[in-house]
């Protein structure tokens, strides 16, 4: 199958999974709107959950992508912090759909869907490191200061997208960044970085 | 994956002998709690069936629609009794004598050995009631969210002044325990649970005081762990 077939087979399968739910999709309707034959599929993937995974890591490595490229950008650690958490906001606010897809559709459908969708977020933990060295408690912190940061954020947007707010989402980046930055820097500084956060806006 | 570890019996050993597998519950209707808790740690609500609940609990499926309408009223019992477990035993560590740093200390502390014994109802309800079940049992589960929540905004009182907090930090605090909370209990590791109390108690407490109060107090959660006190 082409690149481009595929990459346009699996956003179907997400869009489908959106509208439809796992139980109701059916592969052929899929394949009719993305344009795709039943022998090309079949010679990519053994069937439609293998499709679906596949689906699912390549939105999620979208999202973890440019997070990490917006991170990589320059400037001081909470400055980049601050950019990579606004680029992540900006794109699931840019599909709201493919959001809830994420982080409820997907993972709804079992044991082993659920495991990705913690693996997707365990993903950011290795874009935070570089707070270790920034931050003054620097090597007192926890050793599992990259996941509560992370998990702060999580639960914050989880909460904004099953309520059907992830458009307003990158207005919530001061905020959330606060919750981001405070296990690595404390309350002031993480205050600080909001303040800034809001008067860039 | 989901855990597969078996929860500690809570009840009483009564019928222990004739039950099939690790339900020990005294009551029917307990049982298939236990049983869709079981069901779910190991395939996910939405691939667990009433027949194989019914089957693990030791009843027919008839027995099972005595005592519940559906799949969903099952699902969403066993969150319930999780959630008035996990209130119960943090109201425990709420005693007057201690101050409200050190209560939620205590408290988080029981949670953590609470799901850690019974790490099937803590995915249930940490897990499947978020992300697997219905609106129902998701409600039930930012109803224990907001519990927490207001356990938390007790500490606003005491908090490190002269700082600008968003309303949403107090529920980055939890977040970040729920998402190690998670992490072992997807991995099948929920005897690991108890361990993560220091670090925990620093994510809660790091939104609320000075960076160093905060370490010291997840020193503390490290004394209380080591000493078993």
């Amino acid at each position: 199958m082409q690149p481009a077939a595929r990459e346009r087979l699996l956003e179907a399968m997400l869009i489908e999974l959106a509208a439809s739910g796992y139980s109701a999709m059916r592969v052929a309707d899929t394949l009719i709107f993305a344009g795709v034959s039943k022998a090309d599929f079949e010679a990519e993937f053994a069937d439609k959950d293998a499709c679906l995974f596949a689906a699912y890591e390549q939105l999620t490595e979208r999202l973890l992508r440019k997070t990490a490229e917006a991170c990589g950008r320059g400037g001081e650690w909470p400055a980049r912090v601050r950019g990579g958490l606004e680029a992540l906001l900006e794109e699931l606010a840019g599909a709201p759909e493919m959001a809830r897809v994420a982080i409820r559709t997907f993972p709804a459908i079992g044991a082993e869907p659920r495991a990705r969708y913690q693996d997707f977020v365990e993903g950011f933990a290795p874009l935070l490191r570089g707070g270790r060295e920034f931050a003054e408690a620097g090597e007192e912190l926890p050793d599992e200061v990259e996941m509560l940061a992370v998990g702060a954020a999580e639960a914050i947007v989880f909460e904004e997208i099953e309520a059907g707010r992830a458009e307003q989402l990158p207005a919530l980046a001061p905020a959330i960044l606060f919750s981001v930055l405070v296990p690595f820097l404390g309350p002031e500084a993480a205050s600080a970085e909001m303040e800034r956060a809001q008067q860039k806006k | 994956m989901s855990s597969q570890a078996a929860d500690l019996p809570e009840r009483g050993p009564q019928e222990t002998r004739i039950l099939p597998h690790d339900i020990v519950a005294p009551s029917e209707r307990d049982r298939l709690i236990e049983a869709m808790a079981l069901t779910c740690a190991e395939r996910g609500y939405a691939a667990s069936s009433v027949e194989e609940v019914a089957r693990r609990a030791g009843v027919s499926r008839r027995d099972f629609e005595e005592n519940f309408a559906d799949k969903a009223e099952c699902g969403t019992a066993a969150v319930n009794q999780m959630l008035a477990d996990i209130t119960a035993a943090a109201s425990i560590a709420y005693a007057p004598q201690y101050s409200e740093w050190e209560k939620i200390l205590r408290g988080v502390r029981a949670l953590l050995e609470l799901m850690a014994a019974r790490p099937s109802f803590a995915g249930l309800a940490q897990i499947e009631a978020r992300q697997g079940m219905g609106p129902e049992a998701y409600e039930l589960y930012t109803s224990g969210i907001r519990i927490l929540e207001a356990m938390l905004d007790r500490l606003q009182a005491n908090a490190l002044g002269g700082v600008a907090r968003p309303p949403s930090a107090i529920r980055g605090a939890i977040g970040g325990a729920e998402a190690l909370i998670r992490r072992e209990l997807l991995a099948g590791r929920p005897e690991r649970l108890p361990e993560l109390l220091p670090d925990i108690i620093y994510g809660m407490l790091a939104p609320y005081l000075d960076q160093q109060e905060a370490l010291r107090y997840a020193g503390l959660a490290r004394e209380l762990l080591n000493d078993g006190g």
